[in-house]
């Protein structure tokens, strides 16, 4: 655990580069593992699938270490991974359910939205209730693009500037508002129309 | 007259949000809490979590290409370049060396003897009576006496 990691791993744009310890990275992610999770977990539904793709981020982001320069935060790069992550896993789902549709491979689930968050661990009447709201917002996020709806957890969930999510999904701040309005216009109409 | 200002497309959408917002504070504001109750996890998970990363960071720092490739990106892309131009020579060799003959067709090296017979004019074993013939052309020729030439005639 004493390997000096080459790269700087700050946790502010601006902070100098400094080398740091394993130990540091085994403290970036204490850090950050529960956010990183939580917005994984938003955008797949499947606490599994979540987990796998969680170890999966920071194995990534602890290889390709040297490839961060600090030009952001690194909750931001981490981020940025988590998602690129969960569009790639989208994508191969997608391909996996377009085989199974024509006959190349079995599946038990068709991974087909929307899908019923599972059971977590504590509290789990507060749990209950949560869920139930969350699967309210999902059901009305279902027919929007992967995009849109992490622009919407990021800023509403996550609390994220407009900025930062423009920097974490690499387009531009017009562009995250846009899509944001469209996602607010979306959810207003459906709780408009049946939503409670 | 007051001049009214129209308003720019991201100043309409900004509008639009900050409406919607309002519309859906209820919602948006108990987001967060909803969010962090579902994903709450015990402590051994994130423990666990941890403890795998590791060890999947460690399975691959144990196989050796992969280090490599990691560690020592540049020693990496040099062995990849000698192997490629070792490839390249190799194959270059191998286009300069005559086709290598595995076996012959009988038939086939027949028909290499008499296309080789044709373009040299004939048989090795006809040579002398090719000479011959060519002889008792030219003895013909010199016995036969000179082709006057017709003179014309003042019959008219």
């Amino acid at each position: 655990m004493d390997t000096v990691l080459t790269t700087a791993l700050s946790s502010s744009a601006t902070a100098k580069a400094e080398a740091i310890s394993a130990d540091r990275f085994d403290e970036i992610m204490r850090q950050h593992q529960r956010r990183v999770y939580r917005v994984i977990y938003l955008l797949v539904r499947d606490a599994d699938v979540a987990d796998t793709l969680t170890q999966e981020c920071f194995l990534r982001a602890y290889q390709k270490r040297a490839s961060f320069r600090g030009e952001c935060r690194i909750e931001t790069w981490i981020l940025r991974i988590a998602v690129n992550l969960v569009r790639d896993h989208g994508r191969s789902r997608r391909a996996w359910f377009w085989k199974r549709l024509v006959g190349l491979e079995d599946g038990v689930s068709d991974g087909a939205e929307p899908r019923q968050f599972p059971a977590p661990g504590p509290s789990a009447e507060r749990a209950l209730l949560a869920r139930e709201e969350l699967q309210a917002v999902w059901n009305a996020l279902s027919s929007l693009s992967p995009q849109q709806r992490a622009i919407f957890f990021l800023r509403y969930e996550e609390e994220m500037p407009l900025a930062q999510i423009a920097e974490l999904l690499q387009v531009r701040v017009g562009s995250v508002k846009t899509q944001l309005a469209r996602v607010t216009g979306k959810l207003r109409e459906m709780k408009e129309k049946q939503w409670k | 007259m007051e001049i009214i200002r129209h308003l720019s497309n991201e100043e309409l959408t900004d509008l639009t949000i900050e409406s919607d917002q309002r519309s859906l504070r209820p919602t948006l504001e108990a987001l967060p809490e909803w969010a962090r109750a579902s994903a709450e996890r015990p402590e051994q998970f994130w423990q666990e979590q941890r403890s795998n990363v590791w060890s999947r960071i460690a399975s691959s720092e144990s196989w050796p290409a992969t280090r490599m490739v990691h560690r020592s990106p540049r020693l990496a892309w040099s062995v990849v370049t000698a192997l490629v131009v070792l490839a390249g020579f190799m194959l270059d060799r191998g286009s300069l060396t005559p086709p290598h003959r595995t076996q012959m067709d009988p038939d086939h090296e027949l028909l290499l003897a008499v296309e080789r017979a044709v373009y040299n004019d004939g048989p090795a074993a006809l040579d002398p009576a090719a000479l011959l013939a060519e002889e008792m052309v030219q003895d013909i020729a010199a016995a036969r006496p000179p082709i006057r030439k017709k003179e014309p005639t003042h019959e008219n």
